[in-house]
């Protein structure tokens, strides 16, 4: 039985030339090469070029076109950059140790969010404080630090540890496709209820002759016999199943979801689509668990910070904190803004929550699309005024490594005043994205009852408006980009 | 293949690469504290203690931030190891590194001078 797709719903992977190509076995790999050979490129010029942020690969490639692209293909298409992640192709090697170094389980108290939560928080406090915008010697070493624990990790660790508990990159993904236009779903729900191996979550390994689901500790240990195996959509081979343990009639989120659509070439009924649904289906219906909710919560409240960051009155505001709290340390003064910042923002969305009669769990998703905003217009910042500044870098990398290519010329600095409107648009469409979401929250838990309705309503939407209205603000704000946080 | 590991094995073991140099820069601002907009510059240059005559100098500016532009600034020669720079450019406030590069025969002195740009 193979089932069709209801018309009324868009499969991406049923396009022409892009599905058949996604389709295709090899096309993470091929997607994941020239990253990988970029990130080459970026840590050999932040070890041996100029020392210069804006003239050398590793800062350029990482702190505009990478950060401006993720957050890009997130509002337009998904999480492009973890389907095409270049640090996965440490699988190989991974693989290759494990046959050595036996599989451990991660402790039971790692598998949540947590742990990729404190990573995070301290990945924004080195960026300002060492920072690492500035230094494409450290970010080189943060490559090489990336991919490092990457093969480490899943050396270790089942396949797709990294990705789900550790990786900060990936989590900061996963959370803002939170209000992206795409997710994997099942096609028809009665195909996977008859589905004998659930080979989406577990792989699949088919002969001519038999199917199984593939060994290892999601088996469940059917093995069929079948007279047409092989044959159709579900061709031989073994094809591994998803690493981050979805299982895909159940998928409700893009959480966890690294787009690598493993399921898809697994599932032997061609039952998995990549649909495209509404931007804030998950901000409406989506509620975490209390982990991950304040995942959303903190990044949400982190975006804001960093990009206070960047402004003057972020540095008078430390100049003064300084004196008040008589102190001129860096560290110091950062950790009092960060926390204050964060803290103060949670404390806030629970504040919120609580008053909204619910959890912050209840709630958090609700902020997916301010969260996406917030992020997505400050990198978008980075991106337009900097986009150009790519090519000539590589190309004079390129020259360093002995190719002869002729010099390309720099890109003058653009003003950068002509952003600003694209980041009012953005921040209002959050807003309204947003605030939808909390009122279809609202309305669904007060039952009809429009007084419930306002009560419950009104608490979420003035938090709305508080981040809303700072996020302008800062916007607002010519940028600067300095190191000291002091003068 | 090898040259790359080569590169990746030195890059280990060394510190944050330097820019050697042995120019030395003293710049000469007008308005003296740089805020955004079009600054006069004079570099005077030394070697040694020796000031430099005659040489071909260019002066490239960038911010410490990534995805800035570059901005550069006509060099014209003063006399005594004084060069001016007109209208040079700040058009951002923030850190700044301005690259002073002179050339004369086959010698090339280079050296960058960070400085503060205000609002
Ligand atoms: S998506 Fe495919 S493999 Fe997964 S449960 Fe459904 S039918 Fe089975
Ligand atoms: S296998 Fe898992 S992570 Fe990969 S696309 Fe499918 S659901 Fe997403
Ligand atoms: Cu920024």
């Amino acid at each position: 039985m193979i089932a069709q797709p209801r018309a009324s719903r868009f499969n991406v992977l049923r396009l022409p030339v892009v599905g058949t190509f996604l389709r295709w076995r090899y096309s993470r790999f091929v997607l994941q090469v020239p990253l990988f050979l970029l990130a080459l490129l970026a840590v050999f010029d932040g070890f041996t070029g100029r020392q210069i942020a804006p003239v050398n690969v590793a800062t350029v490639s990482v702190w505009v076109h990478y950060r401006g692209l993720v957050a890009l293909a997130i509002a337009l298409v998904g999480n492009l950059f973890c389907a095409a992640c270049p640090l996965m192709l440490t699988r190989g090697p991974s693989k290759f140790f494990s046959r050595f170094i036996p599989k451990l389980e991660f402790p039971k108290w790692l598998q949540n969010k947590f742990l990729v939560l404190g990573l995070t928080v301290l990945f924004l406090f080195c960026y300002e404080f060492f920072d690492l915008w500035a230094s494409p010697f450290l970010t080189a070493w943060l490559i090489i630090g990336y991919f490092a624990a990457a093969l480490i990790v899943d050396t270790l660790f089942a396949a797709g540890t990294f990705c789900k508990y550790v990786c900060p990159l990936g989590n900061f993904n996963f959370a803002i496709s939170g209000a992206s236009p795409t997710q994997i779903t099942a096609i028809n729900a009665n195909v996977c209820t008859s589905c004998e191996g659930k080979y989406c979550l577990n792989g699949r390994l088919e002969t001519t002759t038999t199917r199984a689901p593939l060994f290892g500790n999601r088996s469940e240990h059917v093995l069929l016999e079948l007279p047409m195996a092989g044959e159709g959509h579900a061709t031989r081979g073994s094809f591994p199943g998803c690493e981050t343990d979805l299982f895909v009639p159940a998928i409700a989120s893009n959480t966890d979801c690294t787009l690598c659509l493993n399921c898809v070439r697994a599932c032997p009924y061609d039952n998995v689509a990549l649909e495209v649904r509404s931007p804030i289906q998950e901000a409406i219906t989506a509620r975490p668990k209390a982990d991950w909710a304040l995942f959303i919560t903190v990044l949400t409240w982190a975006g804001l910070v960093n990009a206070f960051a960047m402004i003057p009155t972020f540095f008078s505001f430390a100049t003064s904190l300084s004196s008040f709290l008589g102190t001129r340390s860096e560290a110091v003064l950062l950790v009092v803004i960060q926390g204050f910042g964060i803290l103060g923002g949670v404390a806030l969305s629970s504040l919120a929550a609580r008053l909204s009669g619910a959890k912050l769990r209840d709630y958090a998703s609700v902020l997916l699309p301010m969260c996406l905003g917030i992020w997505g217009g400050h990198y978008l910042f980075h991106f337009i005024t900097g986009y150009a500044t790519l090519l000539p870098n590589i190309v004079t990398a390129l020259q360093h490594l002995g190719l002869p290519l002729a010099n390309l010329p720099k890109p003058s600095i653009p003003r950068a005043d002509g952003i600003f409107p694209v980041q009012v648009v953005i921040t209002y469409v959050a807003l309204a994205a947003s605030g939808y979401a909390a009122f279809q929250k609202a309305s669904v838990s007060s039952n009809g009852d429009s007084r419930s309705l306002i009560f419950k309503l009104l608490p979420q939407v003035l938090v709305l408006l508080v981040i809303a209205t700072i996020t302008l603000l800062i916007f607002s704000q010519p940028m600067q980009a300095r190191g000291s946080l002091l003068t | 293949m090898k040259k790359l590991l080569l590169v990746f094995l030195l890059a280990f073991t060394a510190c944050a690469p330097k820019s050697s140099s042995k120019l030395d820069v003293t710049l000469e601002l007008t308005p003296s504290t740089p805020r955004i907009g079009k600054t006069n510059i004079v570099l005077k240059l030394m070697r040694d203690k020796q000031i430099l005559e005659g040489w071909n100098v260019s002066i490239e500016g960038n911010m410490t931030h990534a995805g800035m532009g570059t901005v550069d600034g006509t060099v014209t020669e003063l006399g005594a190891g004084k060069y001016q720079v007109k209208n040079f450019d700040f058009n951002m406030s923030g850190d700044w590194v301005l690259t002073v590069t002179a050339k004369k025969d086959s010698e090339t002195l280079t050296n960058d001078v960070k400085l503060e740009v205000a609002q």
